[in-house]
């Protein structure tokens, strides 16, 4: 297997972790996964396996073998964190080129570096960032910058130009809550709403023409 | 010492994880409006009613000195890449009088927080509104915690 690269070096090819419930393969674990070729897989967390001696009888000890997964570590919890979100990615790999998969996976990296985290922080949820994913796929727009996580585990995402501020959060329920500052020729606007992803589409629209 | 309220002269510092900062080429520019919602209860912690700030007025000394011991006055061990976001007292009052609530600005002194103080008055269900107005309006500073410590 592969052993595992800092997170500088975590550049394409994609490098992640796999915790298999058995020693598996590179080539198992990834075609588990339906994984594109190019995405290498390396256990940062392998099992184990434990001897534990166990009395079956009075008269007879026997040692019997179990799997064990390691106590994954905090920062280690946030790399695979990390890595489901770039799984998520992956799925729609298709409708991404390459700059963009690229760019997604950097914002992943920066905004999930261990260093910046907290022990009781909330990972961002997965089904939120998948849902930001969809919008972007369905808007063709990957132009938001400065990827966030709320308190809450919600995805954020920004658009920043001259004139607009726009903020999107996604918490994975169907809904986005949206923020908008507008510099105008009447002055600063501000606005907030929340739309189905559909119809953010056509809010983000109106607000980045501006 | 007892609660008083912070003149609207004043200010506090709110400090801000790397994750609810909005960047432009590795600048703070602002900060997403989910940093002023009240927190809801967690597995750890329990719901906020109040947010976590230090009166800034409290310490003397030019500005570097007054945010740095702002910074320090946190009883957190604050991450480089963290925000210390500076906001003026009757801005942040102003923009709850936009919204029809009247938010409150008050030093706290608690005995391993002397400079504790805490903006009240923010609904428990998030006002996006609010927060998008108290995050445009009411920061007169954005500063990276690196450049503090």
């Amino acid at each position: 297997m592969n052993t595992l690269l800092p997170s500088s070096q975590r550049l394409s090819p994609v490098v992640f972790a796999w915790q298999p419930s058995q020693l598996e393969t590179s080539a198992q674990a990834r075609a588990s996964l339906q994984l594109p070729e190019h995405m290498q897989v390396s256990a940062s967390a392998l099992t184990t396996r434990q001897a534990n001696p166990i009395v079956l009888s009075p008269r007879r000890l026997t040692t019997v073998h179990r799997d064990a997964p390691q106590q994954a570590g905090f920062e280690e919890k946030l790399f695979d964190a990390c890595v489901r979100l770039k799984v998520l990615v992956a799925q729609y790999a298709m409708h991404l080129s390459k700059d963009e998969r690229q760019q997604i996976f950097e914002q992943l990296d920066d905004v999930l570096n261990p260093a910046d985290w907290y022990v009781e922080d909330i990972f961002p949820k997965q089904t939120a960032f998948q849902e930001l994913l969809k919008w972007s796929v369905y808007s063709k727009n990957y132009e938001w910058r400065s990827l966030g996580v709320s308190d809450t585990g919600d995805v954020l995402v920004a658009w920043l130009s001259e004139a607009v501020r726009l903020t999107a959060s996604f918490a994975g329920d169907g809904i986005v809550r949206w923020t908008a500052r507008v510099r105008s020729q009447t002055g600063v606007e501000h606005a907030a709403g929340s739309s189905s992803l559909q119809y953010f589409d056509r809010q983000a629209r109106f607000y980045l023409q501006q | 010492m007892a609660v008083k309220s912070i003149d609207d002269e004043h200010h506090v510092v709110r400090h801000c994880k790397k994750r609810l900062l909005i960047r432009e080429a590795g600048k703070i520019v602002s900060v997403y409006p989910e940093a002023f919602h009240l927190r809801p209860a967690t597995e750890g912690f329990a719901k906020e009613d109040s947010l976590s700030v230090i009166y800034y007025e409290f310490f003397d000394g030019a500005a570097e000195v007054r945010m740095k011991e702002c910074c320090a006055a946190l009883t957190l061990e604050v991450r480089p890449k963290d925000g210390l976001i500076r906001l003026n007292v009757g801005l942040i009052k102003e923009q709850g009088r936009k919204r029809e609530r009247r938010l409150r600005v008050t030093h706290e002194p608690e005995p391993t927080c002397p400079a504790y103080a805490a903006i009240r008055g923010l609904p428990e269900k998030p006002d996006d509104e609010l927060a998008t107005l108290i995050a445009n309006l009411a920061i007169v500073e954005a500063l990276e915690a690196s450049a503090v410590i």
